[in-house]
């Protein structure tokens, strides 16, 4: 906030997007279709800057995929969807001497992955994401550690609607953590469970329109340490 | 749908599962087990975090270096992270910085709600490098209204005969005008 001068009316409107999104998720806890910006903004105060909208809950649940070698998966579908890349850092268990402004952990897992995956230009060649947004600001701090921004970009793209359901670059069109929950240690299926559906054209009320071919998911772990990134893509 | 000759995958049709409410446990509708656990355990903090709660013991705030990376790091470790190589010479530093980020807390330690809030966060502090170089801790003797980043701060200790080896032993940290 102090560094790209981010307005909290602008973290706000990622837990507005991503409850609204959870309308049509089967699993969603905490969805909410009518929710505003100051919904948000006069929820109860738990730790300044951070009011009670501003995070998810922390929820059961599960989560499962299932991987098939390239020999078979014709045995069992005609259109998979592929897993192209994989990606995960760890960064200094030391945050306290660290930049708390960017993900370097996020960064250096989505390079892994996006090498293994071919990707060279990610803001072109992908179409949506599912960064890990326990908190509304997290998914900004990872939408730019996903290299899918500039630093202190994404409240703006937030705020211009380009992450929405039907904007240029959706995201967390799941409904995310925000709005369907927090299964602590089975988000990273959550996530992909969501590459999934809108890659093979599944997610129902959910589906982003124009038929999707690359999406990008990640999780965080520890203390604003770890990332995991996965890239899947139709088929 | 057509016909297809492909293996069939069958999924749940239900896939938000059954709610289980706490009448459920209390009724005994589900099985369940009860068990309350008493885990004491110890941990060693090693050579540079024990020479650091010394220090603090002091009134002294210590650092180490690491010479390759060009690091002045505190808190201390014995090897530098970075580049694994092990950390040498040790330094005391001010203890006086400024406030890296803050939080003010209206959820105590237990996460109970409290009227009157915390204020906590990190500081960089002086003398130690690359910035951000410091550690968590609380603030006071300003208010939730005046605390800001990159606010000028020092420590306030505890008297010596009540330090104990702790990061408690520093009370808090204040506002300071000095440079
Ligand atoms: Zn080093």
């Amino acid at each position: 906030m102090t560094v790209y001068d981010v307005k909290k009316e602008d973290i706000a409107r990622v837990s507005v997007k991503n409850k609204r999104n959870a309308v049509g998720h089967p699993c969603a806890q905490l969805a909410d279709p009518n929710i505003t910006v100051e919904d948000v903004l006069n929820s109860e105060i738990m730790a300044w800057p951070v009011q009670r909208l501003d995070i998810s809950p922390p929820s059961d649940g599960a989560a499962a995929l299932i991987y098939c070698s390239e020999d078979i998966v014709r045995q069992y579908t005609d259109d998979p969807v592929w897993v192209d890349g994989v990606g995960w850092n760890i960064d200094s268990t030391m945050w306290t001497n660290r930049d708390l402004y960017f993900p370097r952990y996020v960064s250096e897992a989505a390079k892994m992955a996006y090498k293994m995956a071919g990707i060279h230009n990610p803001r072109k060649e992908i179409d949506f994401a599912e960064p890990y947004d326990p908190f509304d600001y997290k998914e900004l701090h990872h939408m730019e550690g996903l290299l899918l921004c500039d630093k202190g970009q994404a409240p703006i793209l937030t705020r211009e609607g380009v992450t929405q359901r039907d904007g240029d670059l959706p995201i967390c069109p799941s409904g995310g953590l925000l709005g369907v929950g927090n299964p602590i240690a089975a988000t990273m299926g959550q996530k992909a469970c969501e590459l999934y559906w809108q890659l093979s054209g599944k997610a129902g009320k959910r589906q982003i329109p124009g038929d999707p071919m690359v999406g990008v998911g990640q999780a965080w772990g520890d203390i604003m340490q770890m990332a995991t990134v996965i890239c899947m893509r139709r088929g | 749908m057509e016909k297809s000759n492909k293996k069939e995958i069958t999924y749940p049709k239900n896939p938000a599962g059954t709610h289980l409410r706490s009448s459920d446990i209390r009724n005994k509708v589900i099985t369940h087990s009860w068990w309350e656990p008493e885990i004491q355990y110890a941990w060693s903090i090693g050579p540079a975090m024990s020479k650091f709660l010394h220090g603090l013991k002091e009134g002294k705030i210590l650092g180490i270096h690491c010479h390759k990376c060009k690091r002045l790091i505190t808190p201390p470790r014995s090897f530098c992270e970075y580049c694994y190589g092990p950390t040498d010479t040790w330094v005391e530093l001010k203890d006086t910085g400024t406030i890296n980020t803050y939080s003010i807390s209206y959820l105590d330690p237990n996460a109970n709600r409290i009227e009157d809030p915390i204020l906590i966060g990190v500081i960089s502090i002086d003398g130690a490098y690359p910035k951000p170089m410091g550690f968590m801790h609380y603030f006071g003797e300003m208010s939730k209204d005046e605390i800001k980043i990159g606010m000028r701060v020092k420590a306030v200790w505890k008297p010596e005969n009540e330090r104990e080896g702790a990061i408690t032993d520093i009370k808090y940290f204040k506002p300071y005008g000095g440079d």
